[in-house]
């Protein structure tokens, strides 16, 4: 515990200088202003039995809650893995080793520095709880468990970040990796169990009635997964056992990752090896070396040609010495995505006793998620690492057009890519084959794929341009992304399910909501005995429009950014 | 023929002016060191004779196009170094310049030989295979020369292109930029550091807050900037009729003398200098030398600028 207390200065020197900040300010304003909104249009309009003011008041604590929690998992790690990786890339890490702070004042400075921040944010939530106790009176003992689960799952997060951030080098990694382990340590028992009874069931359209379902079990799967006991709080069906034992879980894992952060950070940081390999000239050597595994397409030691006239400097860079340039990382990519792939689709076409349709969607689905998140990490650093590296004012020097430097870009991340969707398409032929009088169902889920990769490497190369650090462009890519993806229809959709009996505009089928997104119309055009191909092609053209608006807003934003000195 | 004139240049950053009216003017064939403590504006008027920064009032000119008006045709003719710059990760410095020179919309048939070339002026032949991100920071200071000398640019911007090398990266900066010179290139380099700049420059400006103190032929500067200048005579005979001259001489303060050595304070302009010198010699002096003592320029640049940000 002596070893916590001096830690306190970096608190302290930490949370001021992150309160100062606006861009904190700004968003704490930003959510009290959203939770008042959404207090505002929940309140019952007129007069309306007390039994409804409940539900009414029930309903808004669990949206501010689900809020917090989705806020929790996607800004907590990502602030988090960026504490302490940052200093070692700024070279601030060593002045800290040599205070007298020991290696766990450090860490658990940083953690209650990111978990304090997101409790600032709790807090600003405050007046939908205040509501909450008028309309009801509150429930002492539920707020406590809400708060409680919020601020374990804050620290879960908060520490896996913190150690993503003690483990890598680079700011990038450790934000990638920090978030994939987020996802998949709190979300993922949960979420796959979900999505395999969904897949096994059959249809996509009833994931809602499943939440609902599957939170009345005991299951002994859901206490690890937090986002499931915060449902369970909410309907009031879980047994005595499950919030302690998931508390408990929270804690042990919080003191391994501490433990793990602590040994980490001690590791002394080795100046990052650069391979000195010189280029292969013999013809002789490189043929040999050619029919060795990885090196069979590209061979990172052969010379490359020079950039041929009438090319794009900027797409041919970005194809060569981007991810092709990791010599044969794209090919072990290839491989691994496509015996998931084929796998999966065998797993899922035979598993599924019926029409292969509905498993074919929502594989299509589920696949066109993972892409997304790996386009934000391809591309979210796209011009913040141009920035980072201090390369922004010779690029803009030369006598490429700010077209030919974002179209560079965008065709360099779709190149990339191209293994991954290869992969996909390869591995999904089985499933094609396997009901042939289905297969046609790829054809609209590929394109479906191609606007929705579109749409995502159009936001993120914008949010990439806007926020020049890697940690903000890759949070403001995925949050940008995930709005453009899911966002129309989440936000109007549950506002519409919140407001039914207040809706201020015409009624609708709930089933146009899923039009509102363009992930989600290709599952629900297409699972129907009658498609809704029209209502589906409008959906994706009007999406690859913004996509391309947002390609334009990029052009025009690097044609008049005037840059700031660093 | 002035190459780079800038007119009542002024910057803002929100509230704080960095630049206030700059009248810069640079001669064709000038090798113009510009001089100001940190924080200046040197960088600031840099990038926006680059295109990269938005003047918020006054023109710029470089070979007289507006900077604002056209600056891809700028771009063109002008070689730009920043003062801090990275480099990409796992390029090898050919392949690098490649790039740019591609990015330069060098055709592909001449860019092998200037690659050449320019490796070969920067003396970074045998390197042309390694990773640039391994270089030391004196080799990425060439390597970044090199690649701002791929489109053969009429003008030069260097920005504090010595700082942070070692006194022989030093040497070498200073040699190279000798033999631009040669090559008859307009450059312009910043610096806070007086006599660094000294013996490569022609014309120097210097610069603190935003404002030109002044700017024109460095010894006249020098010499119109040095309140007391130091005058140092040495004599093989004579020494006390010089004494006696000196000492009736009006605006000479301060003689302290040594054997035949003579240190003096001088208020006097380059021409009473002159007589001083001829009239010693009709009066039977044997003069060895009578010179200026130029080792204080620190001094003088401290004087000038008053310090403080
Ligand atoms: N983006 C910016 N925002 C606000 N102030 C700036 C910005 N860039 C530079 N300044 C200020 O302008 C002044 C001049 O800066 P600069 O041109 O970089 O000086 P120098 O290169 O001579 O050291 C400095 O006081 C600096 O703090
Ligand atoms: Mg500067």
């Amino acid at each position: 515990m002596g070893s916590i207390l001096p830690s306190l200065i970096i608190v302290k020197r930490e949370l001021l200088t992150s309160l100062r900040r606006t861009r904190t300010l700004l968003f704490v304003v930003a959510l009290l202003l959203a939770a008042g909104s959404v207090v505002l249009l929940s309140w019952p309009s007129g007069n309306v039995p007390s039994t409804y003011v409940a539900g009414v008041s029930k309903q808004m604590l669990f949206s501010v809650s689900i809020t917090l929690f989705l806020g929790c998992i996607l800004f907590v790690p990502g602030i988090a893995a960026y504490t302490i990786v940052s200093e070692r890339e700024q070279d601030t890490l060593d002045a800290l080793y040599l205070t007298l702070v020991r290696p766990s004042g450090v860490v658990s400075a940083k953690v209650m520095n990111t978990v304090g921040i997101y409790l600032l944010l709790i807090v600003g939530t405050f007046p939908v709880f205040a509501t909450v106790m008028f309309g009801v009176g509150l429930d002492w003992s539920e707020l406590a468990a809400i708060l409680g689960l919020l601020i374990g799952t804050a620290a879960c997060c908060a520490m896996i970040g913190v150690l993503c951030s003690c483990l890598f080098r680079r700011t990038f990694i450790a934000l990638v990796v920090a978030y994939a382990s987020t996802i998949g340590l709190l979300c993922g028992p949960w979420y796959f169990l979900l999505i395999l009874r969904v897949i096994l069931t059959g249809q996509i359209f009833y994931l809602f009635n499943y939440v609902g379902r599957s939170i009345g079990r005991a299951d002994w799967s859901t206490v690890f997964s937090p986002l499931h006991m915060l449902l369970g709080i909410q309907s009031q069906s879980l047994s005595a056992w499950q919030l302690p034992a998931t508390l408990l879980i929270q804690a042990v894992f919080c003191l391994v990752c501490f433990f793990m952060s602590v040994r980490f950070l001690r590791r002394p940081a080795q100046p990052r090896a650069v391979s000195g390999e010189k280029t292969i000239e013999d013809p002789a050597v490189l043929h040999a070396r050619r029919t060795r595994f990885p090196y069979y397409l590209v061979d990172p030691l052969r010379r490359k040609p020079m950039i041929e006239d009438g090319k794009n400097p900027m797409r041919v860079r970005e194809v060569r010495w981007g991810l092709f340039n990791r010599g044969t990382v794209l090919i072990r990519i290839f491989y691994s995505v496509f015996t998931v792939c084929l796998f999966a689709s065998l797993f899922l076409s035979i598993g599924s006793g019926r029409s292969v349709q509905i498993p074919i969607m929502t594989w299509l689905t589920i696949e066109n998620v993972l892409i997304m998140l790996v386009i934000c990490g391809l591309t979210a650093n796209s011009f913040a690492k141009e920035y980072e590296l201090g390369n922004m004012d010779m690029l803009r020097m030369t006598l490429l057009r700010p077209t030919s430097i974002v179209a560079g870009k965008i065709s360099g991340s779709f190149t990339s890519l191209v293994p991954i969707a290869l992969a996909l398409a390869i591995g999904s032929l089985p499933m094609a084959i396997i009901q042939w009088s289905s297969a046609w169902v790829l054809i609209p889920g590929f394109i479906t794929l191609t606007v929705c990769a579109a749409l995502t490497t159009s936001a993120s190369i914008l949010t990439s341009l806007i926020a020049r650090r890697t940690n903000a462009a890759l949070m403001g890519g995925v949050a940008l992304s995930a709005y453009l993806l899911l966002g129309n229809f989440a936000i109007i959709g549950v506002g519409y399910i919140i407001l039914r009996d207040t809706w201020p505009l015409p009624r609708v089928k709930e089933e146009a909501f899923f039009y509102l997104s363009p992930l989600l119309s290709f599952p629900a055009a297409f699972a129907d005995r009658n498609p809704h191909a029209v209502a589906w092609g409008v959906t994706q053209t009007i999406f690859l429009a913004i996509a391309g608006l947002l390609v334009a807003a990029t052009i025009t934003f690097l044609k008049y950014r005037r840059m700031r000195d660093p | 023929m002035a190459i780079v004139e800038t007119k009542l240049l002024t910057k803002k950053y929100n509230n704080f002016t960095a630049l206030k009216d700059l009248n810069l003017i640079i001669e064709q064939g000038d090798i113009f060191g510009f001089i100001g403590p940190n924080g200046a504006g040197k960088t600031t008027t840099i990038r926006i004779l680059s295109t990269l920064l938005a003047p918020t009032a006054g023109v710029a000119y470089v070979d007289g196009i507006d900077v604002s008006k056209h600056p891809y045709e700028i771009k063109k003719i002008l070689g730009y170094m920043p003062d801090s710059f990275g480099v990409y990760d796992g390029m090898r410095l050919r392949e690098y310049l490649d790039f740019f020179g591609a990015a330069y919309k060098i055709p592909r048939a001449k860019r092998s030989a200037i690659i050449d070339d320019v490796l070969t002026l920067t003396d970074l032949t045998s390197k042309a295979d390694d990773f640039v991100s391994a270089f030391s920071r004196g080799m990425k200071q060439r390597c970044c020369l090199a690649k701002t000398l791929l489109h053969d640019p009429k003008v030069l911007l260097l920005d504090e292109p010595a700082s942070g090398l070692d006194p022989r990266a030093r040497i070498e900066m200073r040699e190279l930029l000798k033999t631009l010179r040669e090559m008859g290139k307009t450059i312009l380099i910043s610096s806070h550091i007086l006599s660094e700049l000294g013996d490569m420059c022609n014309k120097i400006g210097i610069i603190e807050h935003g404002t030109l103190l002044a700017a024109g032929n460095y010894k006249e500067i020098l010499h119109s900037l040095r309140q007391d200048l130091e005058v140092l005579l040495e004599v093989v005979e004579g020494g006390d009729a010089a004494a006696e001259i000196l000492a009736s001489t009006p605006g000479i303060t301060g003689v302290e003398r040594s054997g035949n050595e003579f240190r003096m304070d001088a208020k006097l302009d380059r021409v009473q200098l002159a007589d001083l010198n001829t009239r010693l010699v009709q009066a039977g002096v044997k003069v060895l030398s009578f010179t200026q003592d130029e080792g204080d320029l620190e001094d003088v640049f401290l004087h000038v600028t008053k310090g403080g940000l």
